[in-house]
């Protein structure tokens, strides 16, 4: 059996200062934690954490990021932009032109004999 | 002494799967010592000490091969004992999760050295000091040393802590069927090296 010179060993012992070193070890971070508390430090860095944060949620507040697709969305959905409405008005406007130099040869135009002529 | 991660969540889940398996001892007095280092009394690692050191030791010992390397790990374990603090609670099996927590810092040691680790002599120690006894140690050392690290521990576990298989394989994370398998391929190799016949 296996079992019988197994019995007769013993898997070997710990060194005898190994209790010590061991202990010490792993009571230092506790105490460390327990002495340690609150220090100006760590006040200061909660401090100006909590004054960026606020400072953050101020901002955007008053300065609200606008938002590119619902625009374009919207605009989509609107009347023809400004730019679009002059291009036609000019292309009427010249048409008119046309009409009000054939009607008056050899005179001067001026805005008003265009729209007389042309209404 | 060098420094390791160690994961303090997995051996409260072995200590649950050894409940299952009934292998939790009723009256276990590590479970006052937990206790009182859960609430804050960190003087109770001296009596968690004194209780299991040894026996965490040699299976650190039989899992690492190293004298050195086995110290690392006891302490290693005592450091995290302390910064679990009211975690530990919790823990039902005190011992066996000393055992997976013991585990866990061995192979994450092997993990970061990543060097062959010669086994040491005294792995195995005479219980009396007769010429038969340390010429058993002798051979048993010299046999350990041909053995997988996993299957030592396993040998360790199931001989020397009296660990059924599905504990054996709670402690090292390894299904039940592979730590039977590491046990009875470890004895059996144990026996051939040692000249045992079954």
């Amino acid at each position: 059996m296996i079992e019988k010179p197994l019995s007769r060993v013993r898997p070997g012992r710990p060194p005898a200062d190994l209790r010590e070193e061991v202990l010490r070890a792993a009571a230092a971070p506790a105490v460390r934690r327990r002495e340690r508390g609150w220090t100006g430090f760590d006040l200061g860095l909660a401090a100006t954490l909590a004054l960026l944060l606020l400072g953050h949620a101020v901002l955007s507040l008053h300065h609200p990021q606008p938002s590119q697709p619902t625009l374009v969305a919207e605009r989509s959905q609107q009347a023809p932009p400004t730019e679009l409405r002059s291009a036609l008005d000019l292309e009427q406007l010249g048409a008119r032109l046309e009409k009000a130099r054939g009607a008056s040869a050899g005179q001067t135009l001026t805005v008003a004999t265009v729209l007389r002529t042309t209404s | 002494m060098s420094e390791f991660t160690l994961t303090a969540a997995a051996p409260r889940e072995v200590a649950a799967t050894l409940e299952k398996a009934g292998t939790v001892t009723g009256d276990d007095p590590l479970l006052h010592h937990f206790t009182a280092l859960a609430g804050g009394h960190i003087e109770a690692l001296g009596g968690i000490y004194d209780h299991c050191a040894a026996d965490l030791f040699g299976f650190a010992l039989f899992r690492t091969g190293s004298r050195q390397d086995a110290a690392d790990v006891v302490q290693e374990v005592f450091v995290r004992l302390a910064q679990t603090g009211a975690n530990l609670a919790g823990v039902r099996n005190p011992r066996s999760y000393l055992l997976a927590m013991t585990h866990r810092a061995a192979v994450d040691l092997a993990r970061k050295s990543r060097r062959l680790v010669a086994i040491d002599d005294a792995v195995a120690e005479p219980v009396a000091d007769d010429a038969e006894s340390r010429a058993d140690a002798a051979a048993v050392t010299s046999a350990l040393g041909k053995l997988p690290p996993a299957q030592r521990a396993a040998v360790y576990l199931r001989h020397y802590e009296g660990l059924s298989f599905a504990a054996i394989g709670a402690v090292t994370r390894v299904p039940t069927f592979t730590a039977a398998s590491r046990v009875r391929l470890g004895l059996r190799k144990l026996r051939r090296l040692l000249g045992v016949t079954p």
